[in-house]
């Protein structure tokens, strides 16, 4: 019997409609540990190279991770893996809630999906069953109502549901997997690849919650994170949630402003804030009760950072159902468009969730599309009769309704940025894309490995695939000290710099991080320098659950076996280091004001900083790619063998 | 007239300090001379439980905590 995982993947393919279980050895999750490494195993075992991403014969994986579900905080994780329609690579996305430890308790560690149905389906799990179910009554709903009609048929309230939304089914490029009509596996169009196999979603419901190796070390765990959340600085982070970067990048200059031309929004910040967002619209506020009904949780999270709202006045009225946006989003559908609002950028954000989009990539793509109005580059004609300038609060609410719809510029817009510019011929200095995917809202002008990460991320820009900068720079580094010793991080470096010592902590903490999304543990409780859990935890975690000796160093192996399947997938597809780039406004356009006036990346200092990371990776200096003898260290001898190497 | 600050998840910073504000200090002076420091991503300051702009006045009945801001997210 093995502990923490339940030992059983799900085959579906949704051509024949065939449910089939398959079961792996324990050396099989010892050496991937579940999340995106495991299915990562599948994407390159099981799908050739050459594959449309559109195509039945994309593979569709969901994983959990062999502490899911545990109720220790941070252990309620899903990734969902494809190959991209928006960027061509791997496509590759995170998100929580309960869904992903339902899916656990409902009997499966994985689902791989194949093929595509000849009519809408969803798949229903529970308890160890399997079962395809008509869904053509739930096409063309909203998440929210997909849900209600979902547990209405099945007759269990407590149903946790994954979907694509209406935008999946249109195949909007950005497309998400929602879970809980407000959870989101964002990035990279997973549910555009969702939508493609006209698979609508997947319900989860279970009571077979897997046996862990020793209970009472699980509990001691679960308690220390709760006796050092007080202490601990990520405590207000739990009150204010992500929103609460706000404040800190219009502090510091990195809130990325009218399509990253400045980092201050001096204007417009403060109508946008976690606090304002705390004191106005969050759920129960005007009972005082923002901190029971206005905060969201995980499964057995002591953090609680989610932000609930409900706007019940105004134009734009939104319902706590669909909870309230993150960071990312208030930068990319606020700043990025220079709206200061928050009703507005919450009702877009309800739109994203409702519709299934990944609000990242569609306020960057509407702030792209400003920046060209604003530029002459197009003309109202063009947007619909929409005035498409930087602070009109209503052309972002009405855009992305138009994208969710595929309706007339949004079907253009639903492309994606890079697609746009190609197909209007227009604003390809405005882009801010790295494989073609839209840029989150840290500022490698400020955060200066970001640029490294941004460039060569496998699945395109992302900001949560490393730890940030501030951590190892400066006298700031001697409080993280202890915690980056874990990963072997000892020197720190200066402010800005970008140099072997800066490559080696972007190298070290994007390894771990891509532990994290492989094991599938939340990175604000584990990440390598946050503060409730940190590696040397995880040890004691993966011995209390599974009775594994996992040292730190084998949780950044696994981590970089990872990075290198990601990377060998894309070289199957004729991905190199060509595609390893930044958009050029990075290097022509210093920040406009702020605490961040002037500062821009240097090019030079930017290629030598990806040719040590290549060194330091052990990836050929002349293509990116991995070495034979990186893949051969890392167990990846059949990868190797696929390449021809 | 006597300020205490609360100061949470950074083992460089002492548990409090209590330290004497003058007419027009902002948090940020305020902090600055209780030699209280943070790298650029600063500091994340709670007065009175409202998230605070460091750029705000001290006031003598405040109640501050702050803790280092994390950065990701």
């Amino acid at each position: 019997m093995p502990y923490g995982y339940t030992g059983k993947i799900l085959k579906v393919d949704l051509t024949h409609r065939t449910l089939d279980i398959e079961e792996q050895p324990e050396e099989f999750y010892r050496k991937y540990m579940g999340g995106s490494a495991l299915n990562m195993h599948y994407m390159l075992s099981e799908m050739k190279a050459g594959v449309e991403p559109f195509s039945p014969e994309n593979l569709l994986c969901f994983s959990v991770g062999v502490t899911t579900g545990v109720p220790v905080t941070g252990m309620s994780r899903l990734t969902v893996t494809a190959k991209s329609p928006l960027t061509g690579c791997i496509g590759d996305s995170q998100s929580g809630g309960y869904f992903p430890a339902e899916m656990k308790f409902a009997g499966f560690d994985a689902i791989i999906v194949k093929g595509k149905a000849d009519s809408p389906v969803y798949l229903s799990l529970n308890n160890g069953n399997a079962e395809l179910r008509d869904a053509s009554a739930l096409w063309g709903k909203e998440t929210a109502e997909v849900e209600r009609l979902i547990r209405d048929e099945l007759g269990d309230d407590k149903i946790k549901i994954a979907q694509c939304g209406p935008a999946g089914e249109k195949r909007v490029r950005y497309a998400a997997i929602i879970n809980n009509a407000n959870r989101a596996n964002g990035r990279t169009g997973m549910g555009a690849v969702m939508g493609s196999k006209n698979l609508r979603a997947i319900a989860v419901r279970g009571r077979m919650h897997p046996e862990v190796a020793n209970y009472d070390a699980v509990k001691a765990l679960a308690k220390e994170g709760a006796r050092r959340l007080p202490e601990s600085g990520i405590e207000p982070m739990g009150q204010f949630g992500t929103a609460s970067i706000i404040e800190e990048h219009q502090e510091c200059g990195g809130l990325p402003t009218h399509n990253f031309n400045n980092g201050v929004f001096d204007e417009g910040w403060e109508g946008i804030s976690s606090q304002k967002m705390w004191d106005e619209y969050r759920y129960g506020r005007e009972e005082g009760k923002q901190n029971s009904l206005g905060r969201a949780s995980c499964y057995s999270c002591v953090i609680r950072c989610k932000p609930v709202l409900q706007i019940t006045e105004g134009k734009y009225q939104v319902d706590p159902v669909y909870g309230g946006p993150e960071y990312e989003s208030i930068a990319t559908l606020g700043s990025y468009c220079g709206v200061g609002e928050m009703p507005a950028v919450a009702k877009a954000n309800q739109i994203c969730n409702a519709y299934g989009i990944d609000t990242i990539s569609c306020g960057a793509t509407i702030a792209w599309a400003m920046e060209c109005y604003e530029a002459g580059l197009l003309t109202k004609e063009q947007t619909d009769g929409i005035d498409l300038r930087f602070g009109n609060a209503d052309a972002v609410v009405q855009l992305t309704q138009k994208i969710a719809d595929r309706d007339g510029f949004g079907d253009i817009l639903a492309e994606g940025s890079e697609a746009a510019s190609e197909a209007l011929g227009i604003g390809k200095d405005f882009l801010i894309t790295s494989k073609k995917m839209e840029t989150p809202a840290h500022m490698p002008q400020l955060k200066r490995s970001l640029a490294v990460i941004y460039a060569t991320n496998p699945f395109g820009s992302d900001h949560q695939s490393h730890e940030h900068d501030p951590f190892y720079e400066g006298e700031d580094f001697n409080d993280y000290k202890d915690r980056l010793a874990d990963i072997g991080l000892e020197k720190g470096t200066e402010l800005y710099d970008l140099g072997p010592e800066k490559i080696r902590y972007t190298s070290r903490t994007q390894q771990y991080f891509s532990f994290l999304d492989s094991l599938n543990l939340c990175q604000f409780a584990w990440g390598p320098t946050w503060e409730l859990f940190g590696a040397s935890d995880v040890t004691a975690l993966l011995k209390a659950v599974a009775n594994w000796d996992v040292p730190v160093s084998e949780q950044l192996e696994i981590g970089e076996r990872r990075l290198n399947m990601m990377r060998a997938f894309n070289a199957r597809e004729g991905i190199d280091k060509t595609f390893d780039t930044l958009p050029e406004k990075f290097f022509k356009t210093p920040l406009l004001s702020g605490p961040s006036k002037g500062l821009c990346l240097d090019k030079d200092e930017f290629n030598n900083a990806l040719k040590e990371y290549y060194q330091q990776s052990g990836w050929d200096a002349e293509t990116g790619n991995p070495t034979k003898a990186t893949y051969h260290r890392l167990g990846l001898e059949w990868v190797a063998q696929q390449l021809n190497m | 007239m006597p300020v205490t600050i609360h100061c949470k998840g950074s083992p460089s910073w002492p548990e409090k300090v209590v330290i004497t504000i003058q007419d027009g200090w902002t948090i940020a002076d305020t902090l600055q001379h209780a030699n209280i420091t943070k790298k650029r991503h600063g500091i994340m300051a709670i007065v009175n439980g409202r998230l605070s702009r460091l750029s705000a006045l001290v006031n003598p009945d405040d109640e501050i905590t702050i803790y280092p801001r994390m950065g990701g997210g």
